[in-house]
């Protein structure tokens, strides 16, 4: 072939035109999430975003953290005049007034082109990210509370189910805590006394710490109850001895280990702790609803244990909103909310329960489901939160190392959130 | 005179408790590597087990991008390294053969701004790397990780300088150097055991950053740091088998530069010691 001054013009036009068409054929699209977030859009149940993508000729690129640092680089981004983040996972402990004015309210995207079934999403979480009668975010990923137990520790103890109320749980963290083969066995194991821990027992007497209208009623009967109970077996070495410094990873450990008999934590931990991988337990831990106490047994099923969601959000100063808006209403279909959940992700839809597949793949669906009718956010968002939660472990952890009465700490902490809450 | 046997014997006991107490860690997370993740934190501790690969063909298939970042780390590891070096080999020279108020001036503030924790700098940083855009290029971390070294580089070479004699740069010279031709054909092949030791400093340095990285990165100049951190963060259980397989692969890079740059590590940190 003869080359031309005119083909050797047209051809490096095209070779420099290329990376334009390239560019207008598909557009970039930064979502900044937990890699969790990531995992479960594609797997098992299938992909959520790959059609969409195709279809709409977009390049949805992750970029991941862990959950501290996530946020606090989305915050900083978002903050600039000009970001890179175009989807943004938040925390509902995060929906507060000061962070919300940084992202695009959803009001008019949601009037123009709405979501598929809103009534079908758990309105806790939808109202969770609200801030001022506006929706900041679309909920994507929830942790609902629930109680695991070893049910080998049970049968050798001689307990059969599980605890009817939290009372009878109190009994059984007492019988299951042992010396069994040379290792001790502990009752019960929380990460910790914060106030997301605590707030779990509290709710089996429907208690809060600080309620939606801002009030503190930490030292009300429910909050006090659960700060004893707590201290009650930490005194009769049912709850462990170092229970200040456990984080959750250690006591994912020691439940597969078998140096905990039961957990109260997020109900989607039991795959983990029956992982043949990585438990010494595979199989043997069952996970129930956190029961209810006596008193309030006739007024619930289950004990209105803490939720806490994952939203998804659109920074104020993304260009790209409407093809974020896509991707996120994409991402909360109904069919993507069930090929997530098959993907391990805590679905936010009631309908999903419903799928037999789900039914199948989670032992605990219908009690998760249960969970999800009642339950609360740990505490409201606000700006203060962080101080408020720090002050809350302190007198916990006063409380059950004997240092105080509970009443003595709750009342100190009601009045030290009180000031907080003022100032 | 001779040491009794008994302080000998003393004196080795407290060199194995140092050795044991600085090697236990490192020794236990390559151990846990080669375990079955369910036997890891398993009570009592087991010592003998049958190795396997499990963990590390866990992280080549959960976490491919750590390979990925690896990468990074090295590019910008080396890129860092190699400017710090060459940026306090220069200033280190001048330094030890210049002397008037301007630069003392300037190395009292080279040391005073160094005094102040990376934190305080790295925020105000950011708009103006962003504006810039430098935002996640491998280009702000070399920088950024050789300025921080450029300081203690330039001490530790002018230390070295100083002891070179003022009479070889007066030769080349008088043979018809210049001044950069003294510094390239005098200076720099007789402080290369210093050049080494400031490299040895930047090169762990850089490897294990966090902050910076984590602050000036998303995606394309992301390290494996932040990755690591990501592991210890996942909301569906740490895989502690994956994680210290990362480690240990974290580890090794950085384990064999020290190992081959470690006589020329004393010889650069005690440089100057006797002087005077």
């Amino acid at each position: 072939m003869r080359i031309t001054r005119r083909t050797l013009l047209a051809g490096t036009a095209a070779v420099l035109a290329a990376p334009a068409v390239h560019a207008q054929a598909t557009r970039r699209l930064n979502v900044f999430g937990h890699r969790v977030h990531k995992t479960v859009t594609a797997g098992p149940g299938g992909d959520i975003i790959e059609a969409w993508a195709k279809e709409n000729r977009v390049d949805v690129e992750w970029v991941t953290f862990d959950t501290g640092p996530l946020q606090e680089r989305l915050f900083r981004e978002a903050s600039l005049a000009e970001g890179a983040v175009d989807v943004g996972f938040i925390l509902n402990t995060q929906a507060t007034p000061r962070i919300a004015s940084l992202f695009e309210p959803l009001d008019d995207f949601m009037r123009q082109a709405p979501i598929e079934d809103r009534a079908d999403v758990f309105p806790g979480m939808l109202k969770g990210l609200t801030v001022q009668d506006k929706l900041y975010g679309l909920p994507f990923r929830h942790a609902s509370s629930g109680m695991h137990y070893n049910e080998e520790f049970f049968q050798e103890r001689g307990l059969s189910g599980a605890p009817k109320t939290i009372e009878d749980l109190a009994e059984f963290a007492k019988r299951t805590s042992w010396t069994r083969n040379n290792q001790p066995v502990v009752g019960l194991v929380l990460p910790g006394v914060t106030y997301p821990n605590v707030i779990d027992i509290a709710r089996a007497w429907d208690g809060e710490f600080i309620t939606p209208d801002m009030r503190v009623v930490a030292n009300e009967a429910p909050m006090v109850n659960a700060i004893t109970l707590l201290r009650d077996l930490f005194v009769a070495g049912a709850f462990p001895r170092n229970f200040a410094s456990i984080s959750t990873e250690d006591v994912n450990v020691w439940m597969q280990t078998g140096r905990a008999a039961m957990v109260i934590n997020s109900m989607g931990r039991n795959s983990i702790y029956n992982d043949p991988a990585r438990s010494q337990f595979p199989g043997k831990f069952k996970t129930t609803t956190i029961p209810i106490s006596r008193e309030f047994a006739s007024k619930f099923e289950v004990a209105p244990a803490k939720v806490e969601f994952w939203g998804m959000a659109i920074p104020k100063n993304t260009k790209n909103k409407e093809l974020a808006w896509g991707l996120m209403r994409q991402m909360l279909s109904k069919e993507s909310t069930l090929k997530a959940a098959l993907n391990g992700n805590g679905p936010v839809r009631n309908s999903t329960y419903d799928d037999a597949r789900i039914k199948e793949k989670l032992p605990f669906a219908e009690e998760e489901r249960k969970v999800l009718r009642v339950a609360r956010v740990p505490m409201p968002a606000f700006d203060n939160a962080q101080r408020a939660a720090d002050l809350f472990k302190e007198e916990a952890e006063a409380a059950i190392l004997g240092m105080k009465t509970p009443r003595a700490a709750m009342d100190d902490l009601t009045r030290r959130t009180q000031r907080l809450l003022q100032g | 005179m001779r040491r009794p046997l008994y302080i000998k014997a003393l004196r080795g006991l407290a060199l194995l408790a140092i050795a044991f107490w600085s090697a236990f860690p490192i020794a236990l997370v390559v151990l846990s590597s080669f375990k079955p993740a369910r036997d890891i934190f398993v009570f009592p501790p087991t010592w003998a087990f049958t190795p396997t690969l499990a963990n590390y063909a866990g992280l080549w298939l959960r976490w491919p991008d750590f390979f990925r970042t690896l990468g990074n780390s090295l590019i910008v590891t080396l890129g860092a390294t190699a400017l710090a070096v060459i940026v306090s080999a220069m200033a280190g020279y001048v330094y030890s053969r210049k002397r008037n108020p301007y630069l003392a001036g300037s190395a009292f503030f080279m040391i005073f701004v160094r005094l102040f924790p990376p934190i305080v700098v790295t925020l105000p940083l950011f708009p103006l790397v962003n504006a810039l855009r430098l935002n996640d290029t491998h280009l702000i971390l070399i920088i950024l990780y050789a300025t921080f070294f450029v300081s203690m580089g330039t001490m530790i070479l002018k230390a070295f300088v100083d002891q070179i004699p003022r009479e070889l740069d007066e030769a080349a010279m008088v043979d018809g150097a210049g001044v950069w031709g003294v510094f390239r054909r005098v200076i720099l092949p007789l402080s290369a055991q210093g050049m080494i030791a400031v490299g040895v400093f930047v090169f762990v340095y850089a490897w294990n950053e966090f902050l910076f990285a984590f602050i000036f990165t998303t995606s394309a100049a992301k390290t494996a740091p932040l990755v690591l951190s990501e592991m210890t963060g996942a909301v569906d259980g740490v895989e502690w088998g994956v994680l210290f397989a990362a480690t240990t692969v974290q580890l090794v890079p950085v384990l064999i530069f020290v190992l081959l740059a470690q006589k020329y590590l004393i010889a650069g940190l005690t440089a100057g010691a006797t002087k005077g």
